[in-house]
C-alpha cells in the first residue's frame, strides 16, 4: 500500500465515521481511498479551514473524524487548529498534514511539525506505510485520551511510497449522538478561553508523561559508539546507510520524550539528530547536552536522501566533510541534461486564453493549479503565484499602487481555487472599486491534483450528482456587473471578450468554460489529430507560441528525406499527442495545419 | 530465490506509464515473498514532466529511494530520461534504452537541439554498464497501439528470476484493460536477453 492508502486503511480500522479535506499533492489519495470504505461519510471541502471546522462539528456529534491536506493547506486551516486544543474535540480528531520536502509539487517546503508545537497538540510521524496505518489508529486513540486533535505528519516520501502493510480488523465505530451544549468548553469567549488554557496545560503535562512511556518511541541498540535520534522517513535512511548505529526512533514527536532523549544522550555522549527540513527536534533538545548535534551535518534544505545521511553521519563521526562521491565511489550522473518542466496538456482548451492575455495584457497575476504552467516559455502569461486566491488580491494591490494610465492588471484563477479562496478576494475588489480583470478558468474540476470534483463539477467525491451551482451567479452576487462567459476554444471570441473586458472601467470577470482534457468524458471523445503540410509550412513559428507539447520544431537538417528542405525548419505535430483542438490551425496564416484526414 | 537487495529505477515522461510499470515490478517481487518498497515522484509530472519510480526488493528493505550509483537496473521509457537517470545506475548495471524521443519544451520550441549519441554518453559516465536497446520504433511500426512501458518491462523481465506467468498475473492485476499491456509485454519478453 502507499502511505496514503495506509492512512485511509487506518482510518477505517479505527472506526472513523467522517472524513473531509481539500485536494493537494501529496495528500490527495488519502481521501479518495477513504471514500472507498463503507461507513465513513466522506466529502471534499471547498478549503482546508472549512474542512477542519466541519470535522470538529462531526467530532462533537461523536464521530471519529479525519481531515486531510497538504502542508500549505494547514496554513489555511491553522485558524481553527490553534483553538481546538483549548476546546477539546469530543470524538477523536486526526489532522493529516502531508508535507513536501524537496518541493516536488508545491510553492514551499515549510516544516509543519512546528504547528504541533504551536497549537499544543500531539504529533505522530510514521516512517513507512505500515506505520502510517498503525499511527492513524493510534492517533485516534491519543486524540480521545487527551481530548486534543492529533497531527499526523507525513511527507511525500511516505505518501507516495508503497511498502508492505499488515491490515487489522476495524473496531466498531462510535454511535451517532446529538451534541450536548457544553458552552463553557466550546464557546471561546475570553473568560472561557482563559480557563481552557489552564486546563490544556494539565493535559499537556499528562501527555508529556505519556510520550516518555509511548512504546513506539523506541531505542534500537547498535554497536557504534555514537547515537542517532531520528523520525519519519529519515529513520529508513539511517538504517540503510549506518546499520551499526544505535538509534532512538521517535514516533510521537510532540511532545518530545525529553527524559528518554536525555538518557539516550547520557548513554552515547555523542548524538546526531537526523531529521528532514528544520531542526525541529534538535532545537528542543540541544540544551540537554553539548554532545547533541544535527543541522551542522545534515542539510536543512530539500528532501533527505540516503547519500545525504551517509555524508552527514560520516562527517559527524570522522570529521571528514562530504566529498561528493557516491556510495559506489562513482561520480553522480549526467549534468546539463535539458530540463523537462511540466507544461499545459496538449489540447488544454484554456491555452488560447493565455495566448490572448499574453498579446493584449501587461501584468497577469496567477494562482495555484495547472494555470501556473502558463508562466514559462513561450506563453509567459502568468507573472505571480503565491497562494490559493492570492492573484486577485495582488492584481488589486497593483492597480491601487500603479501609476495612472497603466494597463489594467489581470488575475487568472481556476474554478476550484476561486471557490477555495477567491470569492472573498473578489468581494474585496468590488467593495474597494478596483479596476481589474479577473479571468476564472473553469475546467469543471480540480485538475492539477488529478481531477477531484468541486462544487462546480456537478458531482461529489462518490460521483453522485451534486446541486447545480452557477459560477456566474456567485460572481454577480459578489457585486460584479461586467461578467462574460466564453468557450476558450472559440479563439476569435476569446480575443474579442478580453478586449472588451480590458476596455471596461471597473471590475470585470471573464469565465472561460471548457472541461479539462483529462476528464473521462473528454478522453472518450473521438480525436481527429492535425498534421503539418510541409509544402505549405513556411517555418514562421507562430504556432509554437501557444506552447503545445505535441507541436514541435523540426530543424531543417533533421527533416525527413523527401521533404522540401527549408532554410530553418518547419513545425511538426505528434499524432499520438494531438487532441485535435485546432488552436494551432486557427493561428496558421498559411493553412499549413490541417486535419490528418484532410491532409 | 535471490534475497539480495535489487534496485530498479524506472524513468520517463508523464503519461508514459512509469508508475504503473514500477507497480508491476513491485508486485512481482512481493508475490515472490520479498520485502518491497516502491517510491514515485509524480506530483505535477502528469503534465509532461519527468517521472521517476524506484523499486527496491530483498530480504529487508529500509530506504524507499535508490542511492546514486547503486541501481541494478534502469528502465528508461524515453531516451533523454535515460541520460537524466544514469547517475542512479551502478557500474555493471543494466540500462534499457529505447530509441524513442519526446522533445522537452526547449527542444520543441527550437531553442536547443535534442542531444545526440545518448548511448555513448551513458557509457562515458558508467563504462561498465550493459546497454540494452529497446527498439520502440520497430515495435510501433508493427503494432502502433502497443505500450512502451510494458514492452520495456518485457525486456527487463528476462534479466530477473521470475516465471513469465508471474509477470502476466501482475499485469492483469494492475490494468483493468490488460490485453494490449500483455501483448506489449510479450513482444518485449520475446526480444529480451535470455541469460538463464
Amino acid at each position: 500500500m502507499s502511505g496514503n492508502e495506509a492512512v485511509a486503511r487506518g482510518s477505517f480500522e479505527a472506526g472513523c465515521r467522517f472524513a473531509t479535506g481539500y485536494p493537494g499533492t501529496p495528500s490527495t489519495e488519502i481521501l479518495e481511498n477513504i471514500a472507498g470504505y463503507e461507513g465513513i461519510s466522506t466529502n471534499w471541502a471547498v478549503n482546508e479551514k472549512v474542512a477542519l471546522e466541519t470535522a470538529s462539528g462531526a467530532c462533537l456529534a461523536g464521530a471519529r473524524s479525519i481531515v486531510t491536506m497538504k502542508h500549505v493547506g494547514l496554513n489555511v486551516a491553522s485558524d481553527p487548529l490553534m483553538t481546538l486544543a483549548y476546546t477539546g474535540v469530543g470524538a477523536g480528531l486526526v489532522v493529516v498534514s502531508a508535507d513536501d520536502p524537496g518541493i516536488h509539487s508545491s510553492q514551499n517546503e515549510q516544516d509543519n511539525r512546528w504547528y504541533a508545537l504551536m497549537a499544543k497538540i500531539p504529533m505522530l510521524e510514521p516512517s513507512d506505510s505500515e506505520e502510517a496505518r498503525l499511527f492513524t489508529v493510534k492517533a485516534f486513540e491519543i486524540s480521545e485520551l487527551f481530548d486534543l486533535p492529533v497531527l499526523l505528519r507525513i511527507t511525500t516520501r511516505i505518501s507516495h511510497s508503497r511498502t508492505v502493510v499488515f491490515i487489522e480488523e476495524p473496531v466498531k465505530p462510535g454511535r451517532p449522538m446529538y451534541p450536548g451544549k457544553e458552552t463553557d468548553r466550546h464557546v471561546m469567549v475570553p473568560a472561557n478561553a482563559r480557563t481552557a488554557r489552564l486546563a490544556l496545560e494539565g493535559r499537556l503535562q499528562k501527555l508529556a508523561r505519556f510520550s516518555e512511556q509511548f512504546p513506539l518511541n523506541r531505542t534500537e541498540k547498535g554497536t557504534a559508539n555514537y547515537g542517532i535520534i531520528t523520525s519519519g522517513v529519515s529513520y529508513q535512511y539511517v538504517k540503510e546507510v549506518v546499520p551499526d548505529a544505535s538509534v532512538l526512533k521517535l514516533s510521537l514527536t510532540n511532545p518530545l520524550p525529553v527524559g528518554l532523549i536525555k538518557k539516550f544522550t547520557e548513554d552515547f555522549k555523542r548524538v546526531l539528530v537526523v531529521e528532514e527540513l528544520d531542526p525541529y527536534m534538535e532545537m528542543q533538545v540541544r540544551y540537554l547536552s553539548p554532545g547533541i548535534r544535527g543541522k551542522a551535518f545534515i542539510p536543512s534544505i530539500s528532501e533527505l536522501t540516503p547519500e545525504k545521511v551517509r555524508d552527514g553521519v560520516r562527517w559527524f563521526v570522522a570529521g571528514t566533510p562530504p566529498s561528493g562521491a557516491t556510495a559506489a565511489g562513482q561520480g553522480s550522473g549526467a549534468t546539463d541534461v535539458i530540463g523537462r518542466p511540466p507544461i499545459l496538456c496538449p489540447g488544454c482548451p484554456h491555452r488560447s486564453l493565455f495566448y490572448q492575455l499574453s498579446k493584449q495584457c501587461s501584468f497577469i497575476a496567477g494562482d495555484m493549479g495547472c494555470y501556473t504552467l502558463a508562466y514559462d516559455e513561450p506563453l509567459k502569461a502568468v507573472h505571480t503565484c503565491l497562494t490559493m486566491g492570492a492573484g486577485i488580491g495582488q492584481a488589486m494591490g497593483i492597480e491601487k499602487a500603479m501609476p495612472e494610465g497603466g494597463k489594467k492588471p489581470v488575475a487568472v484563477i481556476g474554478d476550484s481555487t476561486f471557490l477555495h479562496s477567491g470569492m472573498t478576494e473578489l468581494l474585496n475588489v468590488v467593495y474597494n472599486r478596483s479596476n481589474i480583470l479577473v479571468v476564472i478558468l473553469d475546467n469543471r474540476t480540480t485538475a492539477m491534483t488529478g481531477a477531484q470534483p468541486n462544487p462546480l463539477s456537478g458531482t461529489d467525491i462518490y460521483g453522485n450528482a451534486s446541486p447545480d451551482i452557477s459560477l456566474e451567479r456567485i460572481v454577480r452576487a459578489l457585486g460584479v456587473h461586467w461578467v462574460e462567459t466564453v468557450d476558450p476554444s472559440e479563439t476569435r471570441q476569446v480575443e474579442k471578450v478580453v478586449k472588451e473586458a480590458m476596455a471596461f472601467q471597473g471590475p470585470a470577470v471573464v469565465v472561460t468554460r471548457a472541461p479539462c482534457v483529462l476528464l473521462p468524458e473528454f478522453r472518450e471523445k473521438k480525436r481527429e489529430p492535425y498534421t503539418v503540410r510541409p509544402d505549405l509550412c513556411t517555418g514562421c513559428t507562430i504556432c509554437l507560441n501557444i506552447g503545445c507539447p505535441s507541436l514541435w520544431w523540426e530543424p531543417a537538417e533533421e527533416s525527413a528525406a523527401g521533404r522540401k528542405k527549408r532554410p530553418r525548419g518547419i513545425a511538426y505535430i505528434d499524432p499520438a499527442g494531438c487532441t485535435g483542438c485546432g488552436l494551432c490551425a486557427d493561428l496558421c496564416s498559411f493553412n499549413a495545419i490541417v486535419r490528418i484526414a484532410d491532409g | 530465490m535471490d534475497r539480495m537487495v535489487t534496485s530498479t529505477v524506472v524513468t520517463g515522461v508523464g503519461g508514459q506509464g512509469v508508475v504503473s510499470a514500477a507497480d508491476v515490478v513491485a508486485s512481482v517481487a512481493f508475490d515472490a515473498g520479498l520485502d518491497v518498497k516502491k517510491s514515485d515522484i509524480h506530483g505535477m509530472a502528469q503534465r509532461g514532466g519527468t517521472v521517476v519510480s524506484f523499486v527496491r526488493c530483498g530480504e529487508k528493505i529500509y530506504s524507499p529511494i535508490v542511492e546514486q550509483g547503486t541501481a541494478d537496473f534502469l528502465i528508461a521509457l524515453e531516451e533523454l530520461e535515460a541520460l537524466r537517470g544514469i547517475g542512479f545506475l551502478k557500474d555493471r548495471g543494466v540500462v534499457i534504452l529505447p530509441n524513442f524521443r519526446i522533445p522537452p519544451p526547449e527542444v520543441a520550441l527550437g531553442y536547443r537541439a535534442y542531444p545526440g549519441n545518448i548511448e555513448g554518453r551513458l557509457l562515458e559516465i558508467r563504462p561498465g554498464i550493459e546497454c540494452h536497446e529497446a527498439d520502440v520504433k520497430g515495435m510501433l511500426k508493427q503494432h502502433p497501439g502497443y505500450s512502451i512501458n510494458m514492452f520495456s518491462l518485457g525486456i527487463y523481465a528476462r534479466f530477473l528470476p521470475y516465471e513469465k506467468a508471474v509477470w502476466l498475473d501482475a499485469i492483469r492485476q494492475r490494468f483493468k484493460k490488460h490485453d494490449t499491456a500483455i501483448d506489449s509485454f510479450l513482444y518485449g519478453y520475446a526480444r529480451g536477453t535470455d541469460d538463464s
